[in-house]
């Protein structure tokens, strides 16, 4: 039996086109013309195109890299990025996103530290409120919330331990109060306090600590005791160097380490505890006597701060029962209860403070009196 | 700094004969109540609101022994922690819920179902079994688009009120509004028909028949309650005493809260009392409101507002239409201005710098311009100096 090779069309038969109207032949041409024409502009624009767009500059990387080289051993990830110069002023790298629209960067003076046994291993960066989110992500609009002006960071190697590095951030502040108040939002309340840094604590691996506008962290790469103890050298340098600078938080000074729980402290600008006399007003709780006493303390004129006393003695008097105590060392004392809870507080020239809201009246007055007798520091 | 608005105030103390109890067991007689909306129960005329500072069970307690018998809160007031001090003093008198009138408030940004979500957390945070009133907060079309418009008209935003009410989790639903934009919202809530309450940016002095005051009088005769905020904000540098409001016995400011009573169509003020003197002060004005104040002494007001350097427009028409024209943000950039200068609140910084690019930027527009047209004269161009300075 003969086989027949049938078509893939089976039984159908084929069919050629042979007439192709002229619209269709039109619409072809214009498409190919089209298709040619982006072709030309894409080689055009590709002269001409814009590395910060499609490039990835490789110097934005150098900071990054040489951390990395540090840090971790890792191979770099490109040749050309070299780790900096020691203790070099000129080589100094502004962060720049090349995201961000293009305007002058941040810099400043470089973070030098004189300490044996360390040595940069990272130009100084630099940050502004505005690429802040740069290096901190989402903790940077918390920073801009108390008017951050700019990070200086930079990270430094353990000569002795190649695997071991100390990260260096201060944090510029507009004023102390704002420095303060960032620091006592992030406090961590199982810190240990600080004996070169009154607004201080140091964690497992890192010290932390306000010293004038500047909010100062000490990060330690790892909790080997070398380690640790250059990270608490460096913060030691840095609270050395930094100008102290303590305006807007006399109150804050005055406030006793004895007892204090280190997470309690904040500062009210004004209307502290709904009283329109008590303005930069510092409050902390303590732990005495088997109790815990929020105390707050005010700094201000003498005759101000006689004038919020009495005003709160008043104010006591409406809603509650106030009684006078003996004056202690020159501080007039009341003691009040309101809405069931104890006030006993104090004025003594400039200052202004007492326990306020306790339970117990008689711990509360044992507080301010010791405290006015200089017995609790 | 800007004194703040308690300090403003502090001097009616002296003018007032009663205005504490005498004793912390005191507790005065609640202060005048008005009906909320049509259907809606008697509430205090004075409400004691806003994110204050030194919120607390004992502070609260001032405003219970004062007789204010409506608290407001929010999700975000304290930084988050007002509720809780709601709920500790909810605690200490659990009594106290059935005669008081709560509300709280939270932004749906997801989408209006997450309401339903969202009120579990605030009662939790409240420590009650239900509010009274369940706010949107700041209903704007930054916050939840140009559809938001369209909610309170909206079967969704129906449905979802409806869901919030038989669960007996919520009383009543409504928004709260400080935006350009309010006088929309209020027409579409008027036309919706089934929004309870609606707290906005109120002043005395708006201009008759213009959009905002025909949105306030479209949902009053809808029967939807309306609560005033922001009514003292514009005043914290007015001179605090007149001759003509010492015949009356009140100071300025006490003068501005009864001018606010004086519309019937207000049925509370919602007042930020930042301290005691505060309270006390607006606890006596609501005590001595008889009658609506004389156009003369309204218009005596007016004036004295005017000339006195405020921080914010209360939303006259033209303020109003550029705001939904334009995407410079100058309203809520010169409520951030008022914020931190009077309250000292330095979160302000930051809810300026939530703001998108766009909204912060002034290049192109004519501040003068806005400034001119405004019904307060806000000055615009010396407010957004004043915001770049504080918080760019």
């Amino acid at each position: 039996m003969a086989t027949e090779k049938k078509s893939s069309a089976g039984n159908r038969r084929q069919f050629v086109r042979t007439n192709v109207p002229m619209a269709e032949r039109i619409a072809g041409g214009v498409i190919i013309l089209l298709l040619a024409g982006i072709g030309i502009a894409i080689a055009i624009k590709g002269r001409h195109f814009n590395p910060d767009i499609f490039a990835v500059r490789a110097d934005s990387l150098k900071s990054t890299a040489a951390a990395v080289i540090g840090k971790g051993g890792t191979a770099l990830s490109s040749p050309e990025v070299k780790p900096p110069a020691e203790n070099s002023a000129a080589e100094e790298v502004p962060a720049e996103s090349s995201m961000a629209p293009a305007k002058p960067a941040a810099k400043g003076e470089p973070l030098e530290i004189s300490l044996a046994g360390i040595k940069p291993m990272s130009p100084t960066e630099f940050y502004t409120a505005d690429n802040l989110f740069e290096k901190i992500d989402g903790r940077a609009p918390a920073y801009q919330g108390f008017n951050v002006q700019q990070l200086r960071c930079r990270s430094f190697s353990v000569l002795a331990a190649p695997d071991s590095f100390v990260d260096v951030y201060e944090y510029r502040f507009d004023n102390p109060v704002d420095a303060f108040g960032m620091f006592a939002l992030e406090r961590d309340p199982k810190g240990r306090p600080l004996d070169f840094a009154p607004d201080g604590y140091s964690g497992e691996m890192g010290y932390f600590y306000r010293q004038g506008a500047v909010y100062v962290q000490i990060i330690a790469s790892d909790t080997k005791a070398g380690t640790v103890a250059l990270a608490k050298a460096i913060a030691e340098n840095r609270a050395k160097e930094l100008p102290a600078d303590d305006h807007g938080l006399a109150g804050r000074r005055k406030l006793p380490a004895d007892g204090m729980i280190a997470d309690s402290v904040a500062f009210v600008l004004e209307n502290a505890q709904g009283q329109a006399d008590f303005k930069d007003v510092f409050q902390a709780k303590y732990k005495f006597d088997g109790a815990e006493l929020p105390f707050f303390i005010m700094v201000a004129t003498p005759d101000d701060a006689a004038k919020a006393w009495k005003s709160f003695q008043d104010f006591c008097g409406k809603f509650g029962t106030v009684e006078n105590l003996p004056a202690v060392e020159g501080g007039k004392i009341f003691s009040a209860q309101v809405f069931g809870k104890w006030k006993v507080v104090y004025q003594r020239a400039g200052e202004l403070g007492g326990v306020f809201d306790a339970e117990d009246a008689a711990r509360a007055r044992a507080f301010i009196e010791k405290y006015l007798r200089g017995g609790v520091k | 700094m800007i004194a703040p608005v308690g300090a403003a105030l502090a001097p009616s103390l002296s003018a007032r004969a009663e205005t504490a109890p005498k004793n912390s067991t005191a507790v005065l007689p609640p202060v005048p109540t008005r009906k909320l909306g049509r259907n809606g129960p008697e509430v205090s005329m004075l409400s004691f609101g806003g994110d204050i500072p030194a919120y607390s069970p004992e502070y609260l307690d001032i405003g219970w022994s004062m007789g204010i018998r409506y608290f407001d809160t929010a999700s975000m007031y304290g930084g988050g922690n007002e509720e809780l001090k709601v709920a500790q003093w909810l605690a200490k008198y659990p009594e106290r819920r059935k005669d008081l009138f709560l509300v709280s408030k939270d932004h749906p940004r997801q989408g209006l179902e997450q309401l339903l979500e969202q009120i579990d957390r605030r009662l939790e945070r409240c420590n009650t079994s239900y509010l009274d009133l369940y706010f949107i907060h700041e209903m704007n079309v930054r916050l939840y688009g140009q559809d938001s418009l369209n909610w309170p008209k909206s079967a969704a935003f129906k449905k979802i009120c409806e869901k919030l009410k038989s669960s007996g989790k919520v009383k009543m639903v409504g928004f709260s509004c400080h935006d350009a934009m309010a006088p929309q919202y209020l027409a579409a809530a008027a036309e919706g028909g089934f929004v309870d309450a609606i707290m906005v940016k109120y002043t005395p002095f708006y201009a008759k028949g213009g959009d905002l005051d025909k949105g306030l009088d479209a949902c009053h005769q809808a029967g939807i309650g309306l609560i005033a905020m922001k009514t003292l904000r514009n005043a914290v540098d007015a001179p605090k005493r007149l001759p003509e409001f010492d015949k009356l016995g009140l100071t300025t400011h006490q003068a501005l809260l009864q001018a606010c009573w004086s519309d019937p169509r207000i049925s509370a003020v919602c007042n930020r009392m930042g301290n005691a003197d505060l309270i006390q002060s607006s606890v006596a004005a609501v005590r001595a409101y008889k009658e609506p104040l004389k156009v003369a002494h309204l218009e005596l007001l007016r004036e004295t507002v005017l000339a006195s350097r405020h921080a914010m427009c209360p939303g006259c028409p033209s303020c109003n239409q550029r705001g939904a024209e334009l995407d410079f943000a100058f309203g809520d950039i010169s409520r951030f201005v008022m914020y931190y200068e009077q309250d000292g609140d330095l979160r302000a910084r930051e809810k300026y710098h939530q703001l998108s690019a766009a909204h912060r930027d002034a290049s192109g527009v004519d501040l003068a311009a806005l400034r001119d047209a405004c019904q307060f004269k806000t000055d615009y161009p010396e407010i957004i100096r004043r915001a770049e300075r504080y918080f760019a």
